[in-house]
């Protein structure tokens, strides 16, 4: 992003925390390591000068929120922000009214690990991302990438990139990217076309690299049981020893738990250390309840969740 | 018990499938029960759980199942509608809906993971379904998809 973009939004920060009174904001600062800029929680007016934004903020910052129940928060939202916020509020873990949603009409975040592997030791003041295109400075040299081709899986296909319903919308946008035209069903369909064992060897493979460390549960905004089921003594499920059943188990389960809530952030498949595509999951769920129950988590809000409710005419396919 | 033994190594095809039967207390189990009082026989295949209603059931015990040992997993309730607590398998419906397309999605056999509706004057249809869900279940053979890391093995049997 450039940087009059970051000195815009540092501005806007420091006037909003004043003007409105907030306790705090939650948005994004670069960390050690290379793109990869992690959460800050600034108080004052200071603290807000090392505020970034940019295609690597990745992460979603709705996680964050239950440790700050109660109380005037500010939060710097992309699109699937906003929604996990709509969705935490519709479950009654956030009261909207403690929030002062700053939205940012994101462009689609960027792939971390692949720009890694094809630039190594690529750093953040490299890139330069521009409308569409991202300039690589390499050894003195310029390279012009497509953004489109280095966007996660989660952003490629999202269409809800401006946070709706917010108190703020930062203006002009950071970048004017396009999007794109497809969709997570045609992500999975062609997973779905392939013969049923090339599947299992697909998701085998993924799964044998599980460690079971649980961050893409942690990382999950809208995973906030007190026990989850992983951890649940009585009756033990499962347990932490990354062995075939327990892993399958998790996933599955991991799976049926976002049905109809998971608002498809990208976090999850961000955060694994053992780079597993977890879209792979979460897409196929987002896909089944758009299809069967024509549902959006954190956009159908007067909806009720899929799960929480049924029709007579739900179809029956399979069932006999 | 020896008799037992000499009695599977004679038949044809010693291995006979383990399937676990989650049924609702109010239909499928009472058609169970009448196909037992009506005399009806089918494969002794299946290990039967009595749970109140098909909504109890999750993909938690669906899957804890597979990984106990089990080579199928049924699932069965009272027909949409006549559910006993008026909407408990209504919302089940549309879980199983879900868990069945992530299942087959993922590369589990179809005839791994079950699903009907029995209602209790269905004894006939109840030993009907066992014949087939065993038959199918055995069409797929043992379920050793959780047995080894080994990414293909695996798969093989899922
Ligand atoms: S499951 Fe993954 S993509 Fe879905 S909301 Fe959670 S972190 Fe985001
Ligand atoms: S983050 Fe990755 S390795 Fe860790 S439990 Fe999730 S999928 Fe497994």
């Amino acid at each position: 992003m450039p940087q009059p973009y970051n000195t815009y939004l540092r501005e806007t920060l420091q006037t909003l925390l004043r003007e409105k009174e907030l306790e705090r904001w939650l948005a994004f600062e670069e960390s050690s390591l290379p793109l990869k800029p992690r959460p800050v929680f600034p108080e004052t007016s200071e603290a807000c000068d090392t505020v970034v934004f940019n295609g690597f903020c990745v992460q979603n910052l709705a996680t964050y929120l239950s440790r700050y129940k109660g109380r005037r928060i500010g939060v710097l939202v992309k699109g699937c922000d906003r929604r996990a916020i709509a969705v935490l509020v519709e479950e009654k873990q956030l009261a909207r009214e403690d929030l002062f949603l700053l939205g940012v009409p994101c462009p689609g975040m960027l792939n971390r690990t692949q720009l890694l592997t094809e630039f190594p030791g690529l750093d953040a003041d490299q890139i330069a991302e521009e409308g569409g295109h991202l300039s690589l400075k390499i050894s003195g040299e310029t390279r012009t990438l497509q953004r489109e081709d280095y966007l996660l899986p989660a952003c490629r296909v999202c269409h809800h990139r401006t946070p709706e319903d917010v108190d703020a919308l930062l203006d002009p946008p950071p970048l004017d990217a396009p999007e794109t035209e497809e969709s997570f069903a045609t992500i999975v369909s062609s997973v779905g076309e392939m013969p049923q064992n090339d599947r299992a060897a697909l998701f085998a493979s993924e799964f044998s690299r599980c460690i079971l460390c649980y961050a893409c549960r942690n990382v999950c905004p809208l995973c906030y049981c007190d026990t989850c089921f992983t951890d649940s003594l009585t009756p033990a499920w499962m347990t932490a020893s990354p062995e075939p059943g327990n892993i399958f188990f998790y996933h599955v389960n991991r799976m049926m738990h976002m049905a109809g809530r998971c608002v498809a952030c990208g976090s999850c498949e961000w955060a694994c250390p053992e780079h597993i595509q977890l879209h792979l999951l979460f897409g196929k769920i987002t896909a089944d309840v758009r299809d069967l129950f024509a549902y959006e988590a954190g956009i159908d809000k007067d909806a009720p969740q899929p799960l929480s409710h049924f029709s007579e005419d739900d179809p029956d396919e399979q069932i006999g | 018990m020896s008799d037992f033994g000499k009695l599977d190594q004679n038949m044809p095809n010693p291995w006979q499938p383990k399937i676990v039967a989650f049924l609702c207390r109010w239909c499928s189990y009472a058609g169970a029960d009448l196909a037992g009082v009506s005399r009806l026989s089918y494969p002794p295949t299946t290990r039967v759980i009595l749970v109140p209603c098909s909504s109890r059931i999750s993909s938690y015990h669906i899957i804890k199942a597979l990984m106990a040992g089990a080579d199928g997993v049924l699932v069965s309730g009272c027909h949409p509608g006549d559910c006993h607590y008026l909407t408990g398998n209504l919302l089940a419906r549309r879980k199983f809906i879900l868990l069945k397309r992530l299942l087959s999605y993922m590369g589990v056999a179809e005839q791994r993971v079950q699903f009907a509706w029995v209602s209790a004057s269905e004894g006939e249809e109840f030993a009907a379904l066992i014949k087939e869900i065993t038959e199918k279940v055995k069409a797929v053979g043992p379920f050793r998809g959780f047995l080894r890391k080994d990414g293909e093995a695996d798969a093989a049997t899922l």
